[in-house]
């Protein structure tokens, strides 16, 4: 019965936390400016499925982005609706999965409905939950190939395995990122699969096989078949793997659209430890800057954060602590070593998993504390008016608000850089040309 | 024998696996649109001496072609893009589709772009430039990709090869040879080379590039004596244009 309402609780709190989550994306939407990048991520969306052409924007990322901006089109039109629908859902759909990972991980609710809360509120993800671009997929489809994941280690049915694939698959499909958790994913279950002494040979070999079908070879068919209407222009699978060749060398080397973008935080070792910021110049109406800023409350916890959760991962032999210690690090490292810049919302692939450790050790490390409440309300209350301003910056108030409006200055295009965004020959990085 | 259902799905994931790349390899060489086949060496291998690049890509378009290999041999490369506004444009107004967006291309088709048009239009899926000696290696210099013998570029996913010889291609391609290829060519060499290549095409094109004021009349003088020498070695010229 007490687990019954505890429940219930939970998924009370789950449900309007998302809905808040849904209120601060959505809030203003359709008066915000569109931005270049919106219009550029609609011609994409055209380009890829009418044509089977990739660009003009972010043609090295895979096309899933495409195909769902492409569809919402279909029923929204081109305007703002059409060209953000998907990431509002996928940005708000990521809180309740927050929310359902850690509750899995902890089995805490409050722990949960606090990390799904910090997601629900954070600037920077709020930020590109209104726009076209499709930073917010990774987060949602990496957590829900792990939630599908986790309840397959709990339940052994197979149609939750399948589900994690498809995830995954998705998740590829909108940004390479997403590979790491899928890694991480496949390495425990391969270590509980060999470790398991319940299951004979056979049987082992049956369920390595599975999920290998499931976690390896599923998501790459699904990947592949993303590319249909590239293929539809003629080209083979041999040229596919050129594409893909192309693409890595294109993600490798890419320094910004703009020369302006090289302004901003680009180097991921400084993402937790001091607040970041990336800023989008909506050029189509009102002059609007939208700068996202992480929230230092959350974001500057979450290295301590995890070092914590890894002492009680050994402390107390935790499989759960160490998958999400897991998950962090095997989906940060690539990006601490990158050598090329890496802009600060790329940690969303990591994002949910910061906010699970923050959570879990602000909680956790209160336990015994007295005051507690008092602590934790104190602690939330920081969180919360610390992200007023910094919610008004990300939704493009920040000139609306004469304490804001020196920050969004510093963001702010002038107006010789306006008039060549408005004229289309705005700098961009100097590459060699081959178009002659 | 009792069912297992993770052996089962394990053999339907590994099955849709492969129906999917069989799918897409029929889908892929299903798109190309091929025309009547000849050997270059082929005397009957249908020749048309062409105007100015817009004439060709008119050509191509009349032609039927679609997602081909074509090879071009020329100095330039004529993959000026379109600017990004023009196409914004379409969105602001809500007029974005495939059939507006081929249109401000062709729109703006000139001697500059008229390649990058005919990726757009997926005429081509693919472009071979061969570039005379001289210029490839003045080229070279600035480009940093690629090893002495070719320069690959992915043009956002249309993969284009820059080279100073003929690639050893056999899908039957689109040839054209544009008469900025002239500028220090050997004309019995060309033809010669030709004649060896092994290239299987629908038709060959000598472009006499009349819009590009780069192209100068010895260049196009030259360009119809390859055509006349290829003439001879192949059959009567059909003037297009």
């Amino acid at each position: 019965m007490a687990e019954d309402r505890t429940c219930d609780h939970f998924s009370k709190g789950i449900f309007l936390i998302t809905v808040l989550g849904f209120a601060l994306r959505s809030y203003g939407l359709p008066s915000q400016p569109l931005s270049g990048d919106d219009t550029a991520v609609g011609i994409s969306a055209i380009n890829f499925i009418e044509r089977g052409h990739l660009g003009p924007t972010m043609w090295n990322h895979p096309g899933l982005r495409n195909i769902l901006v492409y569809l919402s089109m279909l029923i929204f039109g081109s305007g703002v609706w059409g060209l953000k629908i998907v990431s509002l859902t996928v940005g708000t759909l990521s809180v309740p999965f927050v929310g359902l990972i850690a509750k899995r991980l902890f089995n805490h609710a409050g722990i949960a409905l606090l990390a799904a809360f910090f997601l629900a509120i954070d600037p920077l993800h709020i930020d590109f939950s209104r726009q076209a671009v499709h930073e917010v997929y990774m987060a949602f489809f990496s957590l829900a190939g792990i939630y599908f994941a986790l309840r397959y280690l709990d339940g052994q049915k197979p149609y939750l395995l399948i589900l994690s694939g498809i995830s995954f698959g998705l998740g590829m499909a909108s940004k390479w990122n997403v590979i790491f958790s899928l890694i991480t994913a496949y390495s425990v279950l391969l270590y509980k699969i060999l470790r398991d002494s319940g299951f004979n040979r056979p049987e082992k070999s049956i369920k390595l096989l599975f999920v290998t079908s499931a976690i390896v070879v599923l998501p790459v068919t699904i990947y592949i078949l993303t590319f249909i209407p590239w293929f539809q222009r003629g080209y083979s699978i041999p040229e596919w793997i050129f594409l893909q060749k192309a693409m890595l060398l294109e993600s490798k080397t890419h320094t910004g659209y703009l020369s302006s973008s090289i302004e901003f935080d680009h180097k991921p070792y400084l993402w937790f430890v001091k607040p970041v910021a990336f800023a989008d110049r909506a050029i189509y109406g009102k002059p609007t800057v939208l700068v996202g800023i992480s929230n230092p409350f959350v974001w500057l916890l979450t290295i301590p954060s995890m070092i914590y959760v890894l002492y009680k991962g050994i402390d107390g032999r935790s499989f759960n602590h160490y998958f999400l210690f897991g998950l962090f690090l095997i989906g940060y490292l690539p990006f601490l070593i990158a050598n090329r810049p890496i802009w600060a919302f790329t940690a969303f692939s990591i994002l949910p998993y910061a906010f699970m450790a923050v959570a879990y050790a602000v909680c956790n490390a209160t336990k015994n504390m007295g005051h507690r409440k008092t602590i934790l309300s104190v602690y939330i209350f920081l969180v919360c008016i610390a992200g007023i301003p910094l919610y008004l910056l990300a939704v493009g108030k920040g000139f609306d608000n004469s304490y804001l409006r020196p920050v969004a200055d510093i963001y702010r295009p002038s107006n010789e850089v306006l008039e060549r965004y408005r004229s289309g020959s705005e700098a961009y990085i100097d590459k060699p040309s081959y178009e002659w | 024998m009792k069912k297992n259902p993770f052996l089962l799905s394990s053999i339907a994931i590994l099955i849709f696996f492969v129906c999917s790349m069989a799918f897409l390899f029929y889908m892929g060489r299903g798109s190309r649109i091929y025309g009547n086949e000849y050997d270059i060496s082929d005397k009957d291998v249908p020749v048309l001496v062409v105007n100015s690049t817009t004439d060709l890509y008119s050509l191509w378009k009349k032609a039927g072609l679609n997602g081909r290999i074509v090879i071009h041999m020329g100095r330039y490369l004529h993959l000026i893009r379109l600017s990004d506004n023009a196409l914004s444009k379409l969105v602001l107004e809500s007029r974005i589709n495939a059939g507006n967006i081929i249109d401000e291309y062709e729109r703006a088709l000139s001697y500059k772009n008229f390649l990058r048009v005919a990726l757009e239009k997926n005429l081509a899926r693919s472009i071979y430039y061969m570039l005379p000696q001289d210029t490839y290696m003045e080229r070279y210099k600035v480009l940093e990709e690629g090893d002495a013998q070719s320069v690959v570029l992915h043009q956002m996913g249309s993969k284009t090869v820059i080279t100073n010889r003929l690639p050893p291609l056999k899908e039957p391609v689109i040839l054209n040879i544009d008469a900025s290829y002239f500028s220090s060519s050997d004309v019995p060499n060309l033809v010669s080379d030709l004649k060896r290549s092994g290239l299987v095409v629908d038709f060959v094109t000598f472009c006499l590039s009349e819009d590009n004021p780069e192209v100068n009349a010895i260049e196009r003088e030259r360009l119809r004596e390859a055509a006349a020498f290829f003439l001879n070695w192949k059959g009567g010229v059909r003037k297009n244009g």
